[in-house]
């Protein structure tokens, strides 16, 4: 700055009218407001575990979610084994989680199939970036003894968003993986959703079946037990760095089952720092909240306890016959996360970014996935 | 130095000014909280990012401190200062689109597309305010973050410099130097700020 010039010189009363004209048309929408305060009253009830006094249909916690933007698909994919749970009778009318008949199992020799069909973004050589439709399956035995099956597919040709046609070509790996392993004990790195192996303990990050099937099904417990666990999970946001970036912390996502790894990694936009950072978050939480509920090993109480939960942290949601749709805003992104009131099953996640990013433009999605489960006698096919 | 106000804002209590967020049940604290402040903070935000994102950031803003209440220091300042520096905090997210909003601002300036000619004087006099107004436009997406929002808290959010201060976690006297060296800058510069820069920095971004 400089006071060089000074021909043009305002007076402080010419300054403060101009502030004063500048951007003064505002809107506020009452509803919105209405809205963020019965959020922010659920969550602080269900701070002090009193939700069933303050919102009887809604148990709340409040939580930054800052991971989640990292991408939507996380949401469904860094948890350790998906598995699927049954779904195929949904009832036709809406009815409260809690008072959902009990989950069909599949019988002896039956699998639950889950089929994870997702879009994200990747980038090559930091410079050019595709939109990648895929698809993961999972085929879990009534017997989790048994073999499983897991599958990866890329599906279509990948979309340019920004950089240059010809590195379409350059997109690694295969066009599709399957590996089979009993109990579910994979040992081949399987860089896609549902890829740990083995060597990840069990727990809230990679939920197994031994473990789901001891979580509590009260909201309150179940959060205090996500909460009080001592094992560090999957980091995906402790930095400010990692707000910003939708993918750069995907874990494996970009290694190949080959054994070659791409250069690829989101580009970092020049980032002032992150506020939310400066305060550390419960975001790991919500991770571990979401890679349970994703899994589809929870039992239907786990499950919907887990959405009051998760519905929680919505700063918008929307009801609709059977279905209610959560919006968690934050820094530049939104999740978009659909679930099945009915049969407390998610139905889909994407990322949405707020602004434009690296030639995706606000309200376009960054990430999506879309869940179905089903029961089936077919093993891998 | 005028400051604008959105109404009033609720003249509080010293225990309110300052509660106790330890409280075993928040519930009834934040719900003040919200009711006191949430209006007039969503209308600073709207005015530098937006009707639609400034809702978001309101609801942010109060989640963010209801999980981080134990944080609040009541010695160390007003709750209203701690909502609006965590406010201040989640707007880094937006810097970009507030430059960019207040660059499509500054463009009217230089095109004199809303200066339509009036005969009557008072017309004049607010097709010259809104010129201004446009010029501080461009003056404004030159100023770094730390002064934007200094300046805006101040007279846009109608925050006294000792809340700033609190706010942004510096000494008073630096918010009151930093506040006398952007106002004179603005008063010698807002005029003659060109924005043949516009796109290309707006280029940079993308």
């Amino acid at each position: 700055m400089n006071d060089d010039n000074v021909r043009h010189l305002w007076s402080d009363a010419e300054l403060d009218e101009a502030l004063d004209v500048l951007h003064p048309h505002v809107r506020t929408d009452p509803a919105e407001l209405d809205r963020a305060r019965a959020t922010l009253l659920r969550a602080a009830a269900a701070e002090t575990g009193h939700a069933h006094i303050a919102s009887p249909a809604r148990k709340k916690r409040a939580g930054t979610w800052r991971w989640i933007a990292v991408a939507a698909a996380v949401a469904v994919v860094t948890g350790g084994v998906v598995v699927a749970r049954e779904v195929a009778e949904r009832p036709a009318t809406v009815a409260p989680a809690a008072t959902a008949t009990a989950d069909v199992q599949p019988g002896p020799g039956q699998y639950t199939h889950v089929t994870n069909t997702y879009t994200d973004i990747e980038w090559v050589a930091d410079r050019s970036a595709f939109a990648v439709q895929q698809k993961v399956e999972f085929w879990i035995p009534a017997d989790r003894s048994d073999l499983w099956m897991r599958k990866w597919t890329r599906q279509g040709d990948p979309v340019v968003i920004t950089g240059q046609k010809y590195d379409q070509s350059s997109l690694p790996g295969p066009d599709s993986t399957t590996q089979i392993a009993a109990g579910g004990d994979f040992k081949a790195p399987f860089p896609y959703p549902g890829g740990w192996n083995g060597d990840v303990p069990g727990g809230w990050d990679r939920p197994t079946p031994a473990f789901v099937e001891n979580l509590p099904t009260a909201p309150a417990a179940l959060l205090k037990d996500v909460t009080s666990t001592s094992s560090p999970p999957q980091r995906l946001s402790d930095s400010a760095t990692e707000i910003l970036p939708p993918m750069q912390s995907y874990p494996g996502l970009f290694e190949e089952p080959t054994g070659t790894t791409t250069t690829a990694k989101t580009p970092q936009p020049p980032s002032p720092g992150s506020a939310v950072a400066a305060y550390a978050a419960p975001g790991d939480t919500q991770m571990r909240l979401l890679t349970v509920l994703s899994s589809g090993l929870a039992p239907r109480p786990v499950r919907a306890a887990i959405i009051d939960l998760l519905r929680g942290q919505a700063t918008r949601w929307k009801a609709d016959a059977g279905t209610e749709t959560y919006t968690v805003s934050y820094g530049n992104h939104q999740l978009v996360v659909h679930v099945d009131t009915a049969t407390s099953e998610l139905i889909s996640a994407k990322n949405v970014t707020n602004q434009n990013f690296y030639g995706i433009r606000p309200g376009e999605p960054l990430s999506a996935a879309d869940f179905s489960f089903e029961i089936t006698s077919e093993f891998g096919s | 130095m005028q400051v604008i106000h959105d109404g009033p804002e609720a003249a509080l209590p010293d225990s309110f000014d300052r509660p106790d967020l330890g409280v075993p049940d928040p519930a009834p604290v934040f719900g003040r909280l919200f009711d006191a402040h949430s209006r007039q903070l969503h209308r600073y935000l709207a005015r530098r990012v937006g009707d639609d994102a400034a809702h978001d950031l309101v609801a942010e803003t109060f989640l963010v401190a209801l999980r981080r209440r134990e944080s609040y220091r009541p010695d160390l300042g007003t709750a209203r200062s701690w909502l609006y520096g965590i406010a201040t905090n989640l707007l880094r997210h937006h810097i970009r689109s507030e430059t960019r909003a207040l660059r499509a601002t500054a463009r009217l300036a230089a095109t004199g597309e809303h200066a339509t000619a009036g005969h009557d004087g008072r017309v004049a006099e607010q097709v010259d305010a809104q010129t201004r107004a446009a010029q501080l436009a461009g003056a404004l997406a030159k100023l770094n973050a730390a002064d934007r929002d200094t300046l805006l808290l101040v007279s846009w959010a109608g925050l006294e410099p000792t809340e700033v201060a609190e706010a942004l976690g510096v000494p008073p006297g630096t918010i009151r130097s930093r506040l006398h060296r952007i106002r004179r800058w603005l008063r010698a510069n807002a005029a003659s700020v060109q924005s043949t820069t516009e796109t290309a920095e707006e280029a940079k971004e993308l």
